[in-house]
């Protein structure tokens, strides 16, 4: 019996379709890059690329200001892009909403780009750490958290380790040099006006502009990310979830979209 | 003794309450700003590319001058998020909550600032967008301000330096260096730490220190240049001159400034002349009687306690009208400079612009012999010579022949050396017969069993027969040469032609003229 299910043509055929398919993320790349590679951008997000590329402007990075600070902070250089995302948008990649850029960079720090700007709505991604873009989840997750306000503010989020999505085992996020992603970061900085619109669009159709609200993990109920299972102990957790700042910007109409609202300074306290 | 328990139980009460009072006063933050600034990595890239930090650092202003005062004490206007720029200015002339232990009054720096606001550096100062003073914006102020805000020279940096922190937690058995996590007594952070610590701490700046702190701006060139200063008396904004622009340059040139930069700690500072008995924000122009670089006030500026007090003396004025900015001093490079503006600061440029002319008049004159330096002994003068031929020597000077033989010779000698063969200038001057057209390599091909010069030189010298009419001077011939070199007398039969009208010397020369022809006799090819 053995012996004739090791001839049947149908077995054996059966057989390679399974582990095909058993094998399939391993080869198919990262689920943001099979996402890109399949972009059927739409009208919409090309007129919307359009508009942003005429409007881009090469910012030059400057190193210091003429005049020093008055209140001493870590005289420290722009931190290097280890990101695919941050090969275009620079290492501190939030620049533009007043109210939550240095909130957003300061995260940036250990988030991935694709944890909050790659949801696709028809997949259910798991939050791990990961020690490299693109790579597989970190073994070693104790102590990734700081917390409370006794922390030494001098000293930085080493930068080491990103909480990164992942598809069915594997990263969801590409490598910054991964050359799958070569030729559109080509198109970009060197294609035609039309080449540029059109790689854009389609590096920028599988994601979402505007990341989730604070509360979608600053909150007490279970949001996007699973703290314990990220290696937060339960006083790390609480901190996190009843954080003083992402309270204090609820206090902003849900629907601000020009970034023009103000809110008193005082209703942090409350 | 029941009464005296309860009474000592309720002080001590007191006490332990008052001082949790004291504590949460020297870490209050009452408005919470710290519940976002004391966050680290809160950062950004601005529309100029200047990365900005949000992040306050905690342990140092905490152990810093303005550690125990209130962000608001300082920054009034910030009362909503996201505060705007202007909002975040700072009124350094307010009170704030500190008092001052001498009078038991809200301390204020509003008597610096009046100060400061008469000064040199503050005559003008309102950069912003506020009729008050204030800190300045940092960017608008890297533009184009011109006088210095108060953060250009003071940040809040704490009482001990980074470096010492460790060494002073060693030596003074302390744990922190965040004074008021123990020292939580009013007295205390009013009268020792507000008071007594920021003299002595004011003061561990080194001169070398102090001179980095002027030359951040004053060293600066470029800078320099953009500054109008007023004047005193009518008011009216000039451009500042050379000597004002480099004076860091010149400075660094002195014997001040080369003490320092040796080590010895007994040259003098910026602020040691400008700013005499501490008083760094009182500085004032030169012109300023007030001032004490004010030339009446030097004697007392130069003989200040320490320096050097035989300067009173009448008789050793020279430490007075020594000028320590001396723009001489400076090297050459800088004084280029000069050729833009201020010119005449530097009697560098006053000798150059006499000096210089001259300089290039003789180097045109230089330039001139070297090309034509193969007429030996000729002299080609390029002025005055149609006078000499008509009066000393009687014959009419030929124009076209003077011009042709100044500048063909020019030329030709130029030609000749980018050509490297023989130039004949000569072929142009048909009216002289007496040139010969025998070509260079001819001589060569002529035997010339008896020459004293080597076989490569009769190219160099039909080159050089040209310009040779030095040779002109009557020479004895030897026949004998002559006859051997019978091309080189052919060429040199020009310069004989001023004498032609003379009586022939050489029994060679007329056998040349017949071959050539009938000597020119008005023609002077010398002059």
């Amino acid at each position: 019996m053995q012996l004739e299910l090791r001839e049947n043509p149908i077995v054996l055929l059966s057989a390679a379709v399974l582990l095909t398919f058993l094998s399939w993320p391993s080869w198919a790349g990262p689920l943001y890059l099979q996402r890109l590679l399949a972009a059927q951008p739409t009208a919409e997000q090309i007129a919307e690329s359009e508009k942003r590329v005429r409007e881009h402007k090469d910012v030059e990075y400057r190193e210091k200001m003429r005049v020093p600070p008055f209140h001493l902070h870590v005289d420290r250089p722009i931190p290097e892009a280890v990101a695919f995302c941050q090969n275009c948008h620079g290492p501190l990649p939030h620049s533009k909403k007043l109210r939550t850029r240095a909130f957003m960079n300061m995260h940036s720090r250990f988030i991935a780009c694709e944890t909050c700007h790659f949801r696709p709505k028809d997949t259910k991604l798991e939050y791990l750490w990961q020690t490299e873009p693109g790579g597989p989840p970190a073994k070693d997750i104790a102590g990734r958290f700081r917390t409370g306000s006794e922390q030494d503010n001098a000293v930085s989020f080493s930068g080491e380790a990103h909480i990164a999505p992942f598809f069915q085992g594997q990263a969801a996020n590409p490598a910054q040099k991964d050359p799958a992603v070569q030729p559109y970061l080509e198109r970009w900085k060197q294609g035609a006006f039309e080449d540029k619109v059109m790689a854009r669009a389609q590096i920028h159709a599988p994601l979402e502009l505007k990341g989730p609200a604070c509360d979608q993990c600053h909150a007490e109920s279970k949001g996007m990310l699973d703290f314990a299972a990220l290696g937060a102990d339960e006083k790390q957790e609480q901190a996190i979830r009843t954080h003083i700042i992402p309270r204090f910007f609820g206090h902003y109409a849900e629907k601000d979209e020009k970034d023009e609202e103000r809110i008193r300074i005082l209703d942090l306290t409350r | 003794m029941l009464a005296f328990v309860r009474v000592a139980l309720v002080i001590s009460l007191s006490l332990l309450a008052s001082s949790t009072v004291w504590a949460k006063e020297r870490h209050s933050d009452p408005d919470g700003c710290f519940s976002c600034h004391g966050l680290p990595d809160l950062e950004f890239v601005d529309k100029n590319g200047v990365l900005r930090v949000a992040t306050i650092l905690q342990k140092d202003y905490y152990g810093s001058l303005h550690g125990s005062v209130p962000c608001k004490d300082c920054h009034r206007k910030i009362e909503q998020y996201p505060h705007k720029p202007e909002e975040g200015y700072v009124d350094c002339s307010e009170s704030c909550h500190v008092n001052e232990p001498s009078k038991d009054k809200a301390f204020t720096h509003k008597e610096v600032v009046e100060e400061f606001r008469k000064s040199a550096h503050g005559a003008g100062h309102a950069p912003g967008a506020t009729k008050d003073f204030h800190g300045g914006n940092r960017l608008e102020e890297e533009k184009d301000k011109q006088n210095p805000s108060c953060r250009r020279c003071h940040s809040n940096t704490p009482y001990i330096r980074a470096e010492n922190q460790e060494k002073f937690k060693e030596e003074f058995h302390h744990a922190d260096v965040e004074c008021g996590n123990c020292h939580q007594g009013e007295t205390w952070r009013n009268q020792f730490s507000g008071h007594i610590l920021r003299r002595l701490s004011g003061s561990h700046f080194s001169k070398a220190e102090i001179n980095a702190m002027c030359d951040d701006c004053h060293a600066d060139a470029a800078l320099m240049e953009k500054v109008d200063r007023e004047d005193p008396y009518t008011k009216e904004k000039k451009r500042v001159d050379y000597r004002w622009v480099h004076a860091s340059d010149s400075y660094d040139k002195s014997l001040h400034a080369r003490l320092l930069e040796a080590g010895a700690t007994d040259g003098a500072s910026c602020l040691d002349c400008h700013a005499i008995g501490g008083n760094r924000h009182k500085i004032k122009r030169d012109e300023d009687p007030a001032a004490s670089t004010h030339p009446d006030n030097l004697p007392g500026t130069c003989g200040q306690a320490g320096c050097h007090g035989y300067a009173k003396k009448p008789l050793n004025d020279g430490f007075v009208t020594t000028d320590m900015h001396n723009v001489d001093w400076l090297r050459f490079d800088r004084l280029l400079l000069l050729l833009r503006e201020h010119r005449f600061d530097s009697n560098w440029f006053k000798a150059f612009s006499l000096l210089g002319p001259m300089a290039g008049l003789f180097l045109l004159g230089a330039l001139t012999w070297m090309l034509g330096r193969e007429r030996k002994g000729t002299i080609v003068a390029l002025i005055g010579a149609d006078r000499f031929q008509r009066i000393v020597i009687g014959s009419k000077p030929n124009k076209a022949g003077k011009k042709q033989t100044v500048f063909s010779l020019l030329a030709a000698r130029i030609k000749a050396i980018f050509a490297k063969t023989p130039p004949l200038p000569e072929t142009k001057t048909e009216p002289r017969p007496a040139v010969p057209k025998t070509p260079a390599p001819a001589a060569n091909a002529e035997p010339k069993p008896a020459s004293p010069k080597p076989a490569t030189q009769p190219a160099g010298d039909a080159q050089a027969a040209p310009a040779s009419e030095a040779d002109a001077k009557p020479k004895p011939p030897t026949p004998t040469l002559a006859t051997e070199q019978p091309n080189k007398d052919a060429q040199a039969a020009p310069r004989s032609a001023p004498d032609a009208g003379q009586e022939p010397k050489s029994s060679a020369l007329p056998r040349q003229e017949a071959q050539s022809g009938p000597p020119a006799k008005d023609e002077n090819p010398a002059s």
